[in-house]
């Protein structure tokens, strides 16, 4: 298997360095476009809100036994999330020493793609196995929106990372459309979209409160 | 912190369209984080089941579903990006969500359409 270094990478570093798709937005405010050219997402995000009450506790997330236990599809996926553990019962080191296992934003604002990088190899190694349904060469990437997706001509923010179907070189519509051009990007699903943001800005305990009371609201409602 | 001082909402029990500034006098608790409001926005653009928020110490995963007749948003436990052994570190979990729903696309998959609210609000929206 042949994925540590490929062109997708390559070129992923070039467009971060030309155009730094990664960002820290100090306006954190949804701008509000007038013109009635604006396409119609441009307005969607803009209008979209989400109440309170909608908030939710994901009570049956995943856990580390049922992750660990997927994995094992793989040969030295579980001993890249579990090391110690793998150094324990196997005289053999991992296939993949992976580090960081997250995002580095202590050097004065500027992020480490390196985790996405790992990331990215990690995905990868699910495909050499995965169903004959999957097309040669196509695969799942985490990048830059700016970089394939319809809306890099929008003037509308947009998400940090998104993940789509690439051959690595085009953007590609799913596992079984192969197109041989990036003309083709507009039809592009975005598969998962992710936001970064400084702990400042956000963590995970200004979401409590509102979870409290949707714990509160689930017991009024149980009794 | 306000997410949007103008924008529109749906109640999905009286059929009717409303300003969340009229909500805002009546609802006394605090407002959902911007980034929060903007990954939401974000996923129900692409019609995604699931998003992220990832900061330098942890993540957060999301995931739309419909509860009765209307959308809600799961929040997950927050996850730290650092390893602790027997603990969910963010690679891991990433890596699993990618896999198992962009790559095989398992049950409930990726793909969410547009929520009800959300077909409203864009309805409304645009024809302002």
């Amino acid at each position: 298997m042949h994925f540590y270094k490929d062109s997708l990478d390559l070129r992923s570093i070039s467009i971060h360095r030309k155009h730094s798709p990664i960002r820290f937005s100090c306006d954190l405010r949804p701008r509000v476009f007038a013109s009635k050219s604006i396409p119609n997402y441009c307005v969607m995000n803009s209008e979209l809100t989400i109440a309170p009450e909608q908030l939710r506790h994901w009570y049956n997330f995943p856990t580390f036994d049922e992750i660990i236990s997927f994995s094992k599809r793989w040969t030295g996926i579980e001993a890249v999330f579990n090391p110690i553990q793998n150094t324990l019962s196997s005289t053999n080191e991992s296939r993949f020493p992976i580090s960081p296992m997250g995002f580095d934003l202590s050097q004065g604002g500027e992020y480490d793609d390196e985790f996405i990088r790992n990331l990215n190899r990690l995905i990868r190694v699910a495909h050499c196995s995965s169903t004959s349904s999957v097309s040669d060469n196509l695969y799942v990437v985490i990048d830059s929106p700016n970089f394939a997706m319809h809306w890099q001509h929008s003037h509308e923010a947009w998400a940090d990372l998104v993940a789509f179907w690439t051959d690595g070189i085009h953007p590609q519509a799913g596992p079984s459309d192969r197109n041989p051009t990036s003309s083709a990007a507009a039809r592009v699903p975005c598969l998962l979209v992710g936001e970064l943001r400084r702990s400042r800005d956000f963590k995970y305990s200004h979401l409590a409160g509102h979870l409290r009371g949707a714990t509160e609201r689930k017991v009024a409602t149980q009794l | 912190m306000k997410a949007n001082n103008c924008s529109f909402g749906f109640d999905a029990h009286s059929g009717s369209a409303f300003h969340t500034e009229d909500m805002e006098s009546q609802d006394t608790e605090e407002e959902i984080p911007v980034p929060v409001v903007q990954l939401y926005r974000y996923m129900e653009m692409n019609h995604n089941s699931f998003g992220y928020l990832m900061n330098e110490t942890e993540l957060i995963m999301f995931r739309r579903r419909v509860d009765g007749d209307r959308m809600c948003l799961d929040v997950s436990p927050p996850v730290f990006n650092h390893y602790s052994e027997g603990n969910l570190n963010a690679l891991m979990v990433l890596w699993y969500f990618h896999v198992k729903y962009a790559v095989f696309n398992d049950e409930p998959g990726y793909y969410m359409p547009l929520s009800h609210e959300a077909s409203r609000s864009l309805t409304i929206g645009t024809a302002q």
